[in-house]
């Protein structure tokens, strides 16, 4: 089963293409890290996923085939949306009760155990928790709906360094549990390392990067060698940035399977934020699967 | 959901509760001194002729004079629908999406157009309730006046605000908040806005449109003039005044000739000024000049009638807003 998928997605505001072109099939089981920078379309594509917003162009599906926003996607799907918006006037006992009336599968059991774990007291006010409580009750109330997929929008961008270790603590506590699927967007390539195992990488409303970080990095390396074999070097690999010092290169490449790459030239690992950073300064770059492979894909999915 | 609703409004209702029930107070605080002078009103048969016309001058000057602010309950009964528009109908769907909150509520297992229409409905279903019974009790409460022919039912600061129609207004002025707040995204611009346009409506409606409407479908009869009499009148039949069926409301009146063609405003004014002006039995100098004075009018029977059509004309804007609102939630994020 598929965590989601989306075809040929894309989302225009005005004039504006937030989104474009978008084409992913990312299998269940996954932490699925969304990267990139401001204005990237991270926020779009999870709307579009959890169907806060009506797709321009394509389709978004969940949980193998669901329409995305489908009365069936919303039981099973849960959000948390970015600085976690929670009705400040409510008490956190009031809030655990309106989202109860708002869902057919809700165990409130779960979410006042979670709380009373962080230490967050039913009658305090919202308005009046840290950002990192508040934070802390969304992620409890959505994972209290025991859902497939949980989406998870920059989760951690209020948050203090103390406060994002807890946050994403309870996550991957939550997830080995659970056995859920999440996907969330997030600037802190370094955090991510650490919990995502599938990463995608969005740069101006397209997609470059849509892979298991496992296959990525070996995909993926850093080359040192002559400049003047530059030219040789890319008929057998595609370079995604290179670096020029005197007559020496240092080249991120990403290879096609099994080749030969030459004596002259010295390989070493690439960390995934040194990759990240390497896609997102070159928008036209990609990772990508053949495009055509995706789609047919999904309308596999679809039909 | 009954739950949500009360959590998230309950200051709101309580407040516009408590603006309805203040008003109640106040009418329910005068209403025994009204009473008993309506009381003394049909127990001396005024105003009939076997009636103590000194006794129904008296009851009548009485009930001119009482300190009760008719101006102000009218008023207040007219703004009401105005404020469960601005305070209740806009910030609905507005807050949610200034808050952001829409991405917290929309995401949940109700699907948001269901979420809206239960949403809409409870709080309605409130409000306009609590806008019935006022407005019966305003009804109620304006029978005195309308007895002693100093208020009609028919006239549109009573119209508007009977148990029907102040309802109905209610429910318009709700639904058109919450459009107009699915709209604006934003509180203040939506309550702005609603509060112009559902006053706008409702001056409109008290100045024009419900003339309009009664003028629909009106019957003719020949009858007498009391004062000029022609052009649009827009009143309340008066007992022994006016010859028209008791508690019907005119229309208009206009003059024929002795050629049965309708005299011109200027050729109307010049026979009521030149011509029966100085008589005390107009009736019998139209008659012995060829003349004819006609009025239309709608029967009293036909009230209730008109009432009702005002409402499903409000309820009827009122479901197309609401359908209106649900297709811009479901577009909109």
């Amino acid at each position: 089963m598929n965590a989601f998928d989306a075809s040929d997605l894309g989302k225009r505001y005005g004039k504006r293409w937030a989104l474009q072109g978008c084409s992913l099939s990312v299998p269940a089981g996954h932490v699925v890290a969304i990267v990139g920078p401001n204005g990237a379309g991270k926020t779009t594509l999870l709307h579009c996923l959890i169907g806060l917003v009506e797709a321009s162009t394509g389709g978004a599906f969940v949980l193998d085939g669901l329409s995305a926003g489908s009365p069936d996607a919303l039981d099973r799907v849960a959000f948390v949306a970015q600085d976690a918006p929670l009705y400040k006037y409510l008490s956190v006992a009031q809030m655990i009760e309106v989202t109860r009336n708002l869902n057919r599968n809700f165990d409130t059991t779960l979410a006042r155990r979670r709380l009373d774990d962080l230490g967050i007291r039913l009658d305090q006010g919202v308005g009046k928790l840290s950002g990192g409580q508040q934070a802390q009750l969304a992620l409890a109330l959505a994972l209290a709906r025991h859902p497939e997929l949980l989406v998870l929008d920059e989760p951690l961008a209020r948050l203090d360094p103390l406060a994002r270790y807890e946050f994403m603590g309870v996550l991957m506590a939550a997830t080995a549990e659970e056995g859920l699927s999440v996907v969330f967007s997030s600037h802190v390539v370094s955090e991510l390392e650490r919990v995502a195992d599938y990463l995608i990488v969005i740069n101006s409303g397209r997609v470059q990067i849509a892979s298991e970080i496992d296959e990525l990095m070996n995909r993926h390396a850093f080359l040192t060698g002559p400049v003047e074999d530059l030219d040789r070097l890319s008929g057998t690999v595609d370079i995604v940035q290179t670096y020029r010092a005197d007559r020496q290169a240092r080249v991120l490449v990403r290879t096609r399977g099994a080749t030969s790459i030459g004596e002259n030239w010295e390989s070493s690992s690439v960390s995934l934020e040194e990759l990240v950073l390497a896609y997102l300064r070159d928008p036209h770059s990609s990772a990508l699967r053949s495009s055509n492979d995706v789609v047919s894909h999904v309308r596999g999915v679809r039909s | 959901m009954i739950r949500v609703t009360w959590l998230q409004h309950r200051f709101m209702v309580f407040g516009i509760l408590g603006l309805f029930g203040g008003l109640a107070i106040y009418m329910l605080a005068t209403y025994p001194a009204i009473h008993s002078l309506h009381a003394q009103w049909v127990t001396n048969g005024c105003p009939t002729r076997g009636a103590n016309e000194s006794t129904c001058m008296a009851v009548q000057s009485r009930l001119l004079d009482s300190e009760i602010n008719l101006t102000a309950i009218d008023i207040v009964l007219h703004v009401i629908p105005v404020v469960v528009g601005m305070f209740l109908g806009a910030p609905l769907i507005a807050r949610e999406f200034e808050s952001g909150t829409y991405r917290f509520t929309w995401t949940q297992g109700m699907p948001r157009v269901l979420w809206f229409a239960l949403k809409f409905t409870l709080l309605a279903a409130v409000v306009v309730t609590a806008a019935c019974l006022l407005g019966l009790f305003a009804t109620s409460y304006s029978v005195p006046f309308n007895a002693v022919s100093l208020m009609s039912h028919w006239q549109t600061g009573e119209f508007d605000v009977t148990g029907l129609t102040l309802g109905a207004w209610t429910l318009f002025s709700l639904a058109l908040g919450v459009f107009f707040g699915a709209l604006t995204k934003r509180v203040v611009s939506a309550m702005a806005v609603t509060g112009a346009v559902a006053g706008a409506a409702i001056i409109a409606a008290y100045w024009k449109l419900d003339f309009q409407l009664l003028a629909l479908g009106a019957k003719v009869m020949k009858t007498v003039p009391s004062g000029s009499g022609y052009g649009p009148l827009n009143q309340f039949a008066q007992p022994g005044i006016s010859k028209a069926p008791a508690g019907s409301w005119l229309v208009k009146g206009w003059y024929t000739g002795p050629n049965g063609n309708v005299l011109t405003t200027h050729a109307e004014k010049m026979l009521t000024i030149h011509g029966f002006g100085e008589s005390k039995t107009p009736g019998v100098w139209l008659a012995q000049h060829h003349y004819s004075y006609w009025v239309s009018y709608q029967p009293s029977s036909r009230f209730w009638y008109f009432e009702g059509t005002e409402t499903v004309i409000l309820v009827a804007l009122a479901l197309a807003l609401a359908w209106g609102t649900s297709a811009l939630i479901r577009k909109r994020a």
